[in-house]
């Protein structure tokens, strides 16, 4: 016999205990008509809805609003930069009166040479 | 008629068919919940109490309650719980006394609520010897046949440590019968 097979032998399953009479009904009763207000289901979330969708709207203008800006940005930063090396490259490939005069002067072609050069040529 | 749990928790979560919903989950587990937290604390009024504060925290919970489980698993863990931390002040408090086999049989013998014989009395005293959450495994096994997996989804225990937990408790109930009867 197993130990769960000794103990039903000795005492079953059964219920020793009682209640008083009626208790059930009555439990039901009195816990039904004495129910505490629930936390309102209707308002208080409706409200929270309300603003979470108001709240995630405006987080999506914000984010598109930022998005055109930093859009814009960048494209500015890029015309710039653009600029800029055109610019520098411009300012790097002109001569001054004074260099053009240097380069000349050190130039092998002297202005005798150079006549000489183009009537020869033609 | 089994409840159609579905249909029952959309009434519950609607305010306008909450309380009637609400009604037939009172009177569809009044009873099992009671005799599951009274044969826990024992005592009649004791018992009255966690049952009320298990429906109270139920209505006042409902929208908390996300239907992962059954509506039965959901009320037996919050009795569960509740029957616990009461057994677990009480302890605290010393209310309960330090012969604890002597001050329950003295409770069952004066409680009016109680018709059981003297073996049911000694019975009742060796399931006091045993954990609360040994002895609970115990009743819903032994006097509720509820199956483990049930069991585990209310006791927050998994299947092999409850059958360890019921084996272990069958032993010592029946060793206390070998012993004293």
């Amino acid at each position: 016999m197993s130990d769960e097979e000794l103990i039903k032998s000795k005492v079953g399953t059964g219920n020793p205990f009682k209640v008083p009479e009626g208790y059930f009904e009555t439990f039901q009763q009195q816990l039904l008509s004495s129910l505490p207000e629930r936390p309102s289901v209707d308002e208080e979330p409706a409200r929270t809805r309300v603003w979470g969708r108001a709240r995630r709207t405006w987080i999506s203008v914000a984010a598109a609003f930022v998005g055109v800006v930093v859009l814009f940005a960048t494209l500015h930063q890029m015309n710039v930069t653009k600029e800029s090396a055109t610019l520098a490259t411009a300012d790097e490939m002109a001569f001054t009166e004074d260099e053009m005069a240097e380069y000349m002067a050190s130039s092998v072609f002297d202005d005798y040479t150079l006549y000489s050069y183009l009537t020869n040529e033609e | 008629m089994a409840l159609n749990e579905e249909l029952l928790l959309r009434q519950l979560r609607e305010p306008k068919t909450a309380q009637s919903a609400f009604a037939v989950l009172v009177k569809e587990y009044t009873e099992p919940l009671y005799w599951h937290l009274r044969r826990m604390v024992l005592d009649h009024d004791d018992a009255n109490d966690l049952l009320q504060n298990t429906f109270i925290k139920a209505w006042t919970n409902i929208d908390g309650f996300q239907g992962n489980s059954k509506i039965s698993t959901w009320l037996y863990r919050i009795a569960t719980n509740e029957a616990l931390t009461f057994l677990n002040r009480q302890n605290a408090n010393d209310i309960v006394s330090l012969d604890n086999e002597e001050g329950t049989a003295v409770n069952l013998e004066a409680d009016e609520y109680f018709d059981g014989d003297e073996l049911q009395q000694r019975f009742q005293e060796a399931l006091q010897t045993l954990p609360p959450k040994q002895r609970m495994v115990f009743n819903m096994k032994y006097f509720d046949e509820m199956k483990y997996e049930d069991m585990s989804e209310v006791l927050g225990t998994s299947v092999g440590a409850l059958k360890a937990s019921y084996h272990v408790a069958v032993q010592k109930i029946a060793a206390f019968f070998q012993d004293d009867i």
